[in-house]
């Protein structure tokens, strides 16, 4: 019996799925108002939010009009204040040649209006907000821009928090996020083209660079990369990423992200391009260069002297959290020599209480970091105090009193935990590549961790991003660009924009400085 | 790809034998010498060496750590010190060494080059190590005395 039902309800969903099909193939709007009306209710059944309203305008003659939008996502007092009282209100003489046009600039008291046949874009703008005019005796669909869809307000991202700059974020309606680009780069310059992706959920995109600055190559490269693109839905900026990196099994990125404006008017500046994605606050940018890893808005906000340290701190981060772990097991396990006698002593003394081997010793310890830290994103915040005690107390102090941790063990993982922190972007290759020092230095010392180091080094140095090598390890030194690498150099000397990304390279023409 | 990895592989591997620490010894697995003295046995002509090594049994980071003396003989130096392992159930570490005491005997007689030489071309010991020479009947009394 079952069974039964269950293949009666599979030929309904069938017959229902072949229903669709006629508007798919058609492509184009009939010329009847009737058929075209049918047509769009056939479309949208079983779909109660939309609204089908349809009005009689005229006396003698009633015209039959019908406004189609979707409820929660149009603004209603737009469209009964410029859409239906103009409308009813309309000169009964004028009714019976009246065409697209006469509507759009005679009748309708609406900023946005357009005409339109394809189907397509039909069905996009209704699901979009916008509110969709036929008209009985016009071949032609009018659709005006009605989007009143609720958005959050603008505030500071979360994960990008700084302590001088500006502080507004982008959010979720990319509108938004492209006027507030606009607001900061007030150039005729900035080019902004959409682009729609995914198949359902149609998802619209926006590619912006500055005209001139940008290398158009690398803007046509995306445009292909973009179109072979097939997928049914986008709902963040990542699953764009990831469909157009260079390296895609990489575990580096290959585009950059961030959810501040100010971070994307920099990138556009360097001559990057950037790709916002409706529905999410996060904008990717690229080419992406290796160094991107490090920098972070706040170098350029800060005296250059403070945040040049900084950003030579988060390098050597990168190179401790990935190495130390493997180095301690090194120094312990097969070369002592390295050891002054008092700390090897005191070593010694602590490894004889440990019951585990320090490489075992090691794993569990940075998993149980890693544990740690992905609750603390997990977690809802009003229990971060337990986490915090369990943490310290149980992982810390508790493990070394209880013998089942070497004491430096701990000072080895507080030491990784923390330094991988400071290099946040590059937090998927630091697992694996901690893991993997670990595993070959606890088999080879340090002839498995320089093999380690050298197998990081040779990928680093096969990233592209767009053509672009993210790091260059050839060729010759470039002095102008080497003054936003390791440093932060004065912007009265940063005269030119990275060699390797923008087609106009000069950013300072004027003898401001004598550098 | 795969060829690329198999000539990384080829190179790597051509260096292993180059590098000279392979064998995974634990720190808690050494028995550290911090001294060593050396006498010659003249009847049994045979070398005497005692090697001051860290008592690290029980030792926890607030209490003193006391030594005791470990003693090896052999044919040659490194005869000795390889017997050494025949008595210790650990290795004994020569890294942490910081005296070598020389037998009065052994300076007169065969003078402290060869002795040296032998430290000097030991993998472990340092070359920092103080060298000096015992006025006592042996070498092993001056190690005693640190006890």
């Amino acid at each position: 019996m079952i069974g039964f039902f269950g293949r009666k309800k599979e030929q309904k969903i069938q017959e229902s799925l072949q229903k669709t099909l006629p508007h798919e193939e058609m492509g184009e709007v009939p010329e009847s108002y009737r058929e075209t009306l049918a047509h769009l209710k056939n479309v949208f059944r079983d779909d109660d939010p939309m609204e089908f309203r349809e009005l009689s305008v005229g006396r003698q003659k009633p015209m039959r009009v019908c406004l189609v939008f979707c409820d929660g996502l149009s603004d209603a007092s737009l469209i009964d204040n410029f859409l239906i009282r103009p409308l009813m209100g309309m000169d009964e003489s004028r009714m019976g040649k009246l065409t697209a046009d006469m509507l759009l600039s005679g009748v309708l008291q609406i900023n946005s209006g357009k005409k339109t046949r394809d189907w397509d874009e039909i069905v996009e703008n209704i699901t979009y907000g916008n509110t969709l005019l036929l008209a009985e005796g016009i071949g032609e669909c009018l659709l005006f821009d009605t989007k009143n869809f609720p958005a959050r307000s603008v505030s500071e991202p979360e994960g990008e928090k700084i302590l001088s700059g500006p502080r507004e974020g982008f959010t979720e309606v990319m509108m938004t996020n492209l006027a507030m680009v606009r607001r900061k780069l007030r150039t005729g310059k900035l080019k902004m083209r959409y682009y729609t992706l995914g198949k359902q959920t149609n998802t619209k995109l926006c590619i912006a660079w500055l005209d001139g600055i940008a290398d158009s190559e690398i803007i046509r490269e995306l445009y292909r990369r973009l179109d072979s693109i097939d997928i049914d839905g986008i709902l963040d900026a990542n699953y764009v990423n990831e469909l157009i990196r260079d390296n895609p099994w990489s575990p580096f990125r290959s585009t950059g992200y961030t959810e501040r404006p100010d971070v994307v008017v920099a990138k556009l500046l360097e001559g990057r391009i950037a790709i916002f994605v409706d529905g999410t606050p996060v904008v990717l940018t690229l080419p992406y260069l290796f160094i991107e890893n490090f920098q972070s808005n706040e170098d350029y906000y800060l005296n250059y002297y403070y945040t040049s340290f900084a950003r030579i701190l988060r390098i050597a981060a990168f190179f401790l959290t990935v190495a130390v772990p493997g180095l301690y097991i090194a120094v312990v396990g097969f070369h002592q020599e390295m050891l002054p006698t008092p700390l090897l002593i005191s070593l010694a003394v602590e490894r004889q209480k440990a019951p585990l081997p320090a490489a075992f010793e090691a794993l569990v310890m940075l998993l149980a970091f890693d544990i740690l830290r992905e609750t603390g994103i997990r977690m809802p915040s009003n229990v971060g105090q337990a986490l915090s005690i369990v943490g310290a107390l149980v992982i810390g102090q508790a493990a070394v009193e209880a013998s089942l941790v070497a004491a430096p063990m701990i000072i080895v993982v507080a030491a990784t935990g923390i330094t991988s922190l400071l290099v946040p972007k590059l937090n998927a290759p630091i697992i694996y590549w901690r893991i993997l020092l670990l595993v070959l230095s606890s088999a080879f010392g340090f002839f498995g961790l320089s093999v380690g180091l050298a197998l990081l080094l040779i990928h680093i140095n096969n990233l592209s991003s767009f053509g672009v090598e993210q790091i260059s390890l050839k060729g010759s030194f470039k002095f102008q660009d080497s003054k936003d690498i390791f440093i932060r150099a004065s912007w009265r000397i940063m005269r030119n924009r990275p060699e390797r990304l923008s087609r106009n390279k000069v950013r300072q023409t004027g003898g401001n400085a004598n550098g | 790809m795969g060829k690329r990895i198999l000539v990384f592989l080829k190179g790597a591997l051509l260096t292993l034998p180059l590098c000279g620490c392979w064998n995974y010894r634990g720190a808690d697995e050494l028995d550290i010498v911090v001294g060593i003295a050396i006498d010659f046995d003249k009847t049994a002509k045979k070398y005497k060496l005692s090697y001051e090594v860290a008592n690290l049994e029980g030792a926890d980071k607030n209490s003193i750590i006391d030594s005791v003396i470990v003693e090896s003989e052999g044919n040659t130096l490194f005869d000795a010190a390889r017997n050494a392992k025949r008595r210790e159930a650990n290795r004994l570490f020569f890294g942490s060494a910081y005296i070598v005491v020389i037998s009065q005997e052994i300076a007169q007689e065969n003078g402290i080059a060869h002795v040296l030489e032998w430290f000097l071309r030991d993998a472990e010991c340092r070359e920092t190590m103080h060298v000096v020479v015992s006025q006592k009947e042996t070498a092993k009394e001056i190690i005693d005395l640190f006890l």
